[in-house]
């Protein structure tokens, strides 16, 4: 945090790891410079400052720049004079980009970093129960399960509704597939031990279903019915393998129903009294809209006497709106995706999921300078209990707040059950505020209206504009943050006004640029391939091995454990400068006198080409006619061209090569140019 | 007029006074050349030039047991050890004097082995978050910066690499990435590597020199009306440019050897990026347990630890071959160590009093520096004696500063100067005993 001197956090951080307790320094404050040396706004000279030199940017940058953070794509040359004739036009012009789809594509990559959803390998989901099934189905399901709360937090801020609703609110945004998998890991409970109950082979352990090849299809509605005939029967229009002599396969006992859900998702597992019918892959029960449409669904846990959601009652799930689970989902803080990103186990007791829920809510880790005297401190460890060490600073916070997830969630995330965890307080303090609570939902209203959620919010956007953070005390982001509250938490009223603030233009000094200089970064992934991908009509940092391969290496947006501060390398290397011109070269072959779907220019003629290199400059470079460098810039693609011509090389060639060049160059690479 | 990128590579070295290719030539870096009597001046005061040394690191944030199958751990009964007999305890020879230690370490070839320190600490945490600040060696580095960085900022004039940073190639999560003088460095993946500094013969090759040329004309255009901010980043694109240029064609083809991205392959490519001269620091992540709070009869941390002394032992081979056996040195520092009792073969926690860093290199002389010692159920490293190396009570590095002991000897091993060593490390002492 601004304002937490260096020289404070080193001492604590010595003092902290001595005592083996985790202390966590790596906030803005941790890593800031000193003010000391060469870069900092304070001179050597006591009591003496200079100013840091600030040069404001033109127009026809900044709104290139804010347009390509925002969608991805150029600026026109009406949208550059627009600003240039009136710098207000920035914000309404801004509306008007929030609008397009390509917008839609950079919030969700924001959304997933900024509420830390996709940093996570398939092994990560199985302690909260494996995806079932095979291939396709699985794949769509695990990219579901990143996607799904970037798209729920997209959807509150189109819908105007309160920002805060991505932490407090239990509705999100999900396909009916799933639906289905959440259902089918909340059947299948898993306490502290790591211990499985099947609550549904529980409740009825003569349970059976069958499979049948051929014959007429099921419809679902009578496989559901314990009134039909045809109640728990499902069919598949592919054959059996070769030696399988029966036609349909009945499966009951302990595995039932990770059998059902395999089938469900397209995999017929072997027959259990006879081996002879083997494993096989089969047409997964839900058709590809399953998989693709996207609506609200409330989760909720069952009243009393209620039953949860059948994860194999498709027909519900595929009209409903709603899941009743055991399992509590609030906010993006219970999200699978959330779990998967920070498992948890006997020694750590959720500390790292309170920590991380914190630093996506509030920009906050828990550390020594949190000075809040918790109301309760029940839940702290033992261990940690003696105040006259570092450690106690910490896990005096810390373990009674962590206990809102030990109350609500065994070490593998489903519903607790050990009756301890469940009588246990929980209590929130955290900066200022402190509070008992008992749900899930009680820490996420608390961490909705804390007050520092706005300007962690702020600080977010400002990260993913600027590649640094803004200085919290600056009037602009006090400004912003009364704006913010005021909108009631809109969303997109604090990305029009943030991205139209000189903290994002660079159009006038504040604050923020005496306490750091301005920041012109590389493109990192997200930026850069998805500027290529609208602009150029195709995936190129992923269409093939080679493209993955050298698109793998660019610098990305992340987060880590722990950490206030996102990842954001924005320094070039020769590895950047290397890489992104071996991703031109691919894509010059791809773009270039390729008659596929990928081409989009030929060298056929003068014409084509000429047609060719302005737009080299104008949507590969961005530098559209308004903007005084387009000329020159244009001029010096020509005579590149021309130079290889008389090099040796045909027309193709200097197309390529004039397409890699304008690829390459640093206003296609980077941010801020 | 056909150019191929070796052609257009000795374009470039030719093109600045022929001291590109001198430089490739004698091993003196461009710097040296250009101004011997400046560059040795600001040498004198960086690192010894006699041995400067390529670092090649590997850090793991899940905390790897490193620290229990090595010489010293065998000192005590009650610590566990998997039964498997891949790890039988075994004896082993280190500078003249007998020590046990797990089957793979003790099976490393003896002229590596006599090059072998086994360094026991804290690293004063016991939390996965602080991965890099134990890189930061937990608060003892001036400006907060990773002890690498310190290192590679320190070496790279001494060594003549293409540039100054540490490149990351191993790292399993961004906890694991690198940080040099603030900026978080990227990773890069040894197919990545391969992928991005080759590129394959054709036109897009053979007109890459007017492409650059061009390309510089474009910055210069960019410069007219750019802020100074902009035009330090034009010229920072610039020079990585150059750089990217300035690696050897012949050099380029070996990176064909490299087929994924496990710990294996990152030691072919640390080796490939030590023959490149590209940074004087290269970090990877070599598995010896991962966080195995539960691993029955040790027997992951069994096989982890076999492939991870494999790799260290295929990384000399491959430096070997390159003849740079005795150009680079290699470390394995982790956030913390483990215990080493409690849960006997059934797993292990995580610890902060005990860690075992390894360093084998040139610079250093076989041995075991420091030890352990009971404490409650568990275990803690001792005190060390600077001189002697010898872990116990009474040594001048206290418990609390073997962290920064580790960062020195490992520094003053690479050949980085004391007095850069002093001024940027807060903590501890060199270990002579550990130095040839």
């Amino acid at each position: 945090m601004p304002g937490r001197p260096l020289w404070r956090i080193i001492p604590l951080c010595v003092l902290t790891a001595l005592t083996g307790c985790s202390g966590a320094i790596d906030g803005l404050g941790g890593d800031q410079d000193d003010g000391s040396g060469p870069d900092g706004n304070v001179n050597n000279i006591p009591g003496v400052t200079t100013p840091r030199p600030f040069t404001p940017l033109p127009s026809y940058v900044y709104t290139s720049k804010v347009k390509n953070l925002l969608t991805g794509l150029p600026a026109t040359s009406g949208e550059l004079d627009a600003v240039a004739a009136d710098p207000a036009a920035l914000a309404s012009l801004i509306d008007g980009w929030l609008a397009a789809p390509s917008a839609d594509a950079k919030l969700l990559k924001f959304f997933g970093n900024a509420f830390q959803q996709t940093q996570f390998i398939d092994d990560d989901l199985q302690d909260q129960g494996e995806v079932r099934g095979q291939g396709t189905s699985y794949t769509q399901v695990v990219t579901a399960i990143r996607e799904s709360f970037p798209r729920t937090a997209l959807a509150v801020m189109k819908e105007g509704r309160a920002f805060t609703e991505t932490v407090s609110a239990n509705r999100f945004q999900l396909t009916p597939a799933l639906m289905v998998h959440l259902a089918y890991i909340d059947n299948r409970r898993r306490d502290d031990r790591g211990n499985t109950r099947d609550k549904l082979f529980q409740a009825d352990t003569a349970a059976t279903f069958t499979v049948q090849t051929g014959g007429t299809a099921v419809p679902i509605a009578e496989t559901l019915n314990p009134a039909n005939p045809n109640y728990r029967k499902w069919q598949t229009a592919t054959a059996f393998n070769a030696g399988c002599a029966k036609t349909t396969r009945t499966f009951t006992g302990g595995n039932i129903y990770v059998n059902l859900v395999d089938f469900i998702f397209g995999r017929l597992n072997q027959d259990p009294a006879d081996a002879t019918c083997t494993a096989l892959n089969v047409p997964s029960q839900l058709v590809p809209a399953d998989f693709t449409t996207w609506k609200w669904v409330t989760i909720r846990k069952p009243n009393a006497g209620e039953a949860t959601t059948r994860f194999f009652d498709l027909a519900t799930i595929r009209t409903g709106n709603e899941l009743v689970l055991d399992t509590q989902r609030v906010g993006f803080l219970s999200t699978i995706a959330f779990f998967a990103n920070w498992r948890t186990n006997d020694s750590n007791l959720a500390r790292v999921t309170t920590n991380q829920a914190l630093i996506v809510a509030l920009g906050r880790s828990f550390d020594a300078s949190n000075n809040v005297v918790p109301v309760s401190e029940s839940g702290l460890d033992e261990e940690h209990a003696n105040p006259t060490t570092e450690c106690y600073s910490c896990h005096r916070a810390l373990d009674p707040m962590r206990q809102f997830y030990r109350k609500n969630y065994s070490l593998n995330y489903h519903e607790q059950s050990d009756p301890t965890q469940l009588a246990a307080p929980a209590t929130f303090a955290v900066d200022g505020v402190s509070a008992p609570g008992s749900t899930i939902a009680d820490m996420a209203r608390m961490l909705a209206d804390h007050p520092r959620f706005p300007t962690a919010w702020i600080q977010k956007l400002c990260y993913y504009a600027n590649s640094a953070p803004c200085s919290e005390n600056d009037e602009e982001v006090l400004r912003l943050a009364g704006v913010f509250k005021a909108s009631g938490f809109n969303f997109k009223a604090l990305v029009r006004e943030l991205f139209s603030s000189p903290l994002v233009t660079e159009s006038r000094r504040t604050k923020t640029f005496d306490d750091r200089d301005a920041v012109t970064s590389v493109a990192r992934f997200d930026h850069l391939c998805g500027a290529l991908a609208l602009r150029l009509n195709y995936d190129v940092c992923t269409i093939d091995t080679k493209s993955k391969n050298l698109s793998s290496n660019l610098p990305s947006d992340s987060y880590s454990r722990g950490s206030e501060v996102p990842s954001l390398n924005s320094d070039t290397s020769l590895f950047f400068r290397a890489g992104t011109e071996n991703l031109c070269r691919q894509a010059a072959d791809r773009v270039v006198d390729n008659g596929g779907v990928t081409g989009r220019y030929t060298s056929a003629s003068v014409g084509s080409r000429d047609t060719a290199m302005a737009a080299f400059v104008s949507d590969v470079m961005g530098l559209t006619s308004s903007d005084p460098r387009a000329a020159p810039a244009l001029q010096i693609l020509k005579e590149h061209y021309a130079a290889v011509i008389a090099a040796g090389g045909n027309a193709n060639a200097g197309l390529k090569s004039t397409f890699v060049l304008a690829c390459s160059s640093p206003t296609a690479v980077s941010v801020g140019l | 007029m056909k150019l191929d990128r070796r052609q257009t590579l000795l374009g470039v070295l030719f093109g600045a006074g022929g001291l590109g290719l001198r430089s490739l030539a004698t091993g003196l870096p461009i710097s040296f050349l250009a101004n011997p009597l400046k560059a040795m001046a600001a040498e004198a005061e960086t690192c010894t030039a006699t041995y400067g040394q390529f670092l090649v690191l590997s850090t793991s944030g899940s905390g790897d047991p490193l620290n229990a199958n090595v010489p010293g751990t065998y000192l005590f009964p009650q610590i566990a050890h998997s039964p498997s007999p891949t790890m039988a305890r075994t004896a082993m020879t280190l500078s003249g004097t007998r020590w046990d230690a797990a089957k793979p370490w003790a099976d490393l070839p003896q002229n590596l082995l006599d090059r072998s320190v086994f360094f026991h600490h804290t690293t004063l945490t016991n939390n996965h978050a602080n991965q890099n600040k134990v890189m930061k060696l937990m608060g003892a580095t001036n400006r907060q910066e990773m002890f690498a960085s310190i290192y590679a900022k320190n070496l790279a004039k001494c060594l003549g690499t293409v540039q100054s940073e540490p490149v990351v190639v191993g790292a399993s999560g961004s906890g694991e990435l690198l940080s040099y003088q603030g900026r978080t460095l990227p990773k890069l993946s040894p197919s990545g590597l391969r992928d991005t500094l080759t590129s394959a013969a054709g036109p897009l090759t053979t007109f890459q020199q007017i492409r650059d040329n061009d390309l510089n004309r474009l910055n210069a255009l960019l410069k007219e009306s750019g802020t100074p901010i902009q035009r330090a980043f034009l010229d920072r694109m610039a020079q990585t440019q150059t750089e990217a240029r300035s690696i050897a064609q012949d050099l380029l083809a070996d990176l064909a050897a490299i087929n994924g991205d496990n710990a294996a392959n990152q030691m072919v490519a640390a080796a490939i990026l030590v023959k490149m001269k590209v940074s004087p620091v290269i970090s990877t992540h070599i598995s010896f347990g991962g966080d195995n709070h539960t691993d029955n009869d040790l027997l992951g941390e069994a096989a982890q630890t076999v492939a991870g002394v494999a790799n260290i032992n295929a990384l000399f081979g491959k430096l070997t071959s390159y003849g740079l056996q005795d150009a680079a040195t290699f470390a394995a520092m982790n956030v913390f160590g483990r215990t080493l009792s409690n849960r006997g073969t059934t797993g292990r926690d995580h610890m902060a009093n005990h860690h075992v860093t390894v360093m084998i290199g040139k610079g250093l002389k076989g041995g075991v520096v420091g030890g352990l010692e009971p404490k409650g159920n568990e275990f803690t490293a001792q005190a060390i004696n600077s001189t002697t190396g010898a872990g116990g009570t009474g040594g001048d590095i206290l418990f609390n500063d073997t962290l920064g002991a580790v960062g020195k000897t490992l520094g003053a091993a690479l050949g980085v100067s004391n007095a850069v060593l002093d001024d940027n490390i807060t903590t501890g002492k060199v270990v002579r005993a550990a130095l040839v």
